[in-house]
């Protein structure tokens, strides 16, 4: 029998000098906006990353950074899309509100559950973390992804006040002693309001992707956002979170007595001073990356 | 109002596009490919007048 060896060119494949490229992949398009993606003629598959938008603080509260869902997709030239919106500011003395699903060739990544006032944490859906706790109150649970992978519950006693760790991770406790601090997993969660005297801080939970929102406090420093893909989070100021991080971007610091904003790319929003009844950050709006 | 922004790089001719809103940065500036020099914009198109993105349920009230 003849044998035949084919020759590999390994110097054909490139690899992408944007680190967060699949391997032998290089970014070619970022969405954050529209109902549409035009895809060159020739290429019908890409691989996406998709990002749901951050939920955003509460008056207390910080929110869920956005679910995450990765995979390959076969285009057509004009292949349809939807970006979720971050989550609106709930106002002051309020809820904030959970982050909007985004929609590509069949894939979902949902939005972060909403940073809670005097309630129950909001939970994420499709793959998006919980929102921290209201005063004395639950954490969200996080959403499992949509590989199948489990999401973090939230926390639920001033005992373990840590949001459980998972796909999307669980919300942090809202606290009167202990640290209510946001779960870690690939979505982050909120941190809950704590309403001791003295740190540590009711951080946002970091993510591989994107990051919690930090939970307010009384009068001292607040709770930091969570790191995600595009940065650090937003440090906490007086009595306020710090905006969790999003895919895109970092999270922002808070102004005044309303929580840091979340990062573009799903970052959850920091949790306002309850002391003034402001409202939290808004949420990062969702995205979509398109490696080919 | 949502643009589609069509970017080239000087330093190896890499082609990368970003779809958003006109009133946010641009979010991957230097090369994605070598990362040696800046996109610069070769083309822009409006695709709508409005921002749509699809926003979450409204949370409960107290």
């Amino acid at each position: 029998m003849e044998s035949v060896i084919m020759a590999v060119n390994y110097s054909q494949i490139a690899v992408g000098a944007n680190t967060n490229s699949p391997y032998g992949l290089t970014l070619q398009q970022t969405i954050t906006s529209g109902t549409s993606v035009t895809i060159p003629s020739g290429v019908n598959w890409v691989y996406a990353v998709l990002v749901g938008g951050g939920g955003s603080g509460a008056t207390g509260g910080g929110g869920g950074g956005g679910g995450v869902t990765m995979g390959w997709v076969k285009t057509t030239t004009s292949t349809s899309c939807v970006i979720g919106a971050g989550g609106a500011s709930g106002g002051g003395g309020a809820n904030g509100n959970q982050g909007g699903t985004t929609i590509f060739g069949g894939f979902v990544a949902g939005g972060g559950g909403y940073g809670a006032y005097t309630t129950v944490g909001g939970p994420g859906v499709n793959g998006g973390a919980g929102g921290g706790g209201g005063n004395g109150q639950t954490g969200g649970n996080g959403s499992a992804g949509y590989s199948g992978l489990t999401g973090g519950s939230g926390a639920g006693s001033t005992a373990a006040p840590v949001g459980g760790a998972g796909w999307g991770a669980g919300g942090g406790f809202g606290n009167t002693s202990g640290t209510g601090v946001g779960g870690a997993g690939v979505s982050g969660g909120g941190g809950g309001y704590m309403a001791a005297a003295g740190g540590p801080f009711p951080n946002g939970g970091n993510g591989s992707f994107t990051g919690g929102g930090g939970g307010a406090t009384t009068s001292y420093n607040g709770g930091a956002g969570g790191s995600g893909a595009g940065g650090a989070g937003g440090a906490g100021g007086t009595a306020i979170g710090g905006g969790g991080a999003g895919m895109l971007a970092g999270g922002s610091v808070g102004s005044g007595t309303t929580g840091g904003a979340g990062g573009s790319g799903g970052g959850g929003g920091g949790g306002g001073k309850v002391a003034s009844g402001t409202g939290g950050g808004v949420g990062g709006a969702g995205c979509i990356l398109l490696y080919y | 109002m949502t643009v589609r922004y069509e970017y080239k790089s000087a330093c190896c001719g890499h082609e990368y596009i970003e779809q958003r809103a006109a009133d946010e940065p641009m979010f991957f500036p230097t090369c994605n490919v070598c990362g040696n020099d800046d996109y610069e914009l070769v083309n822009e198109t409006v695709l709508s007048e409005t921002v749509e993105r699809a926003a979450g349920p409204e949370a409960p009230t107290e």
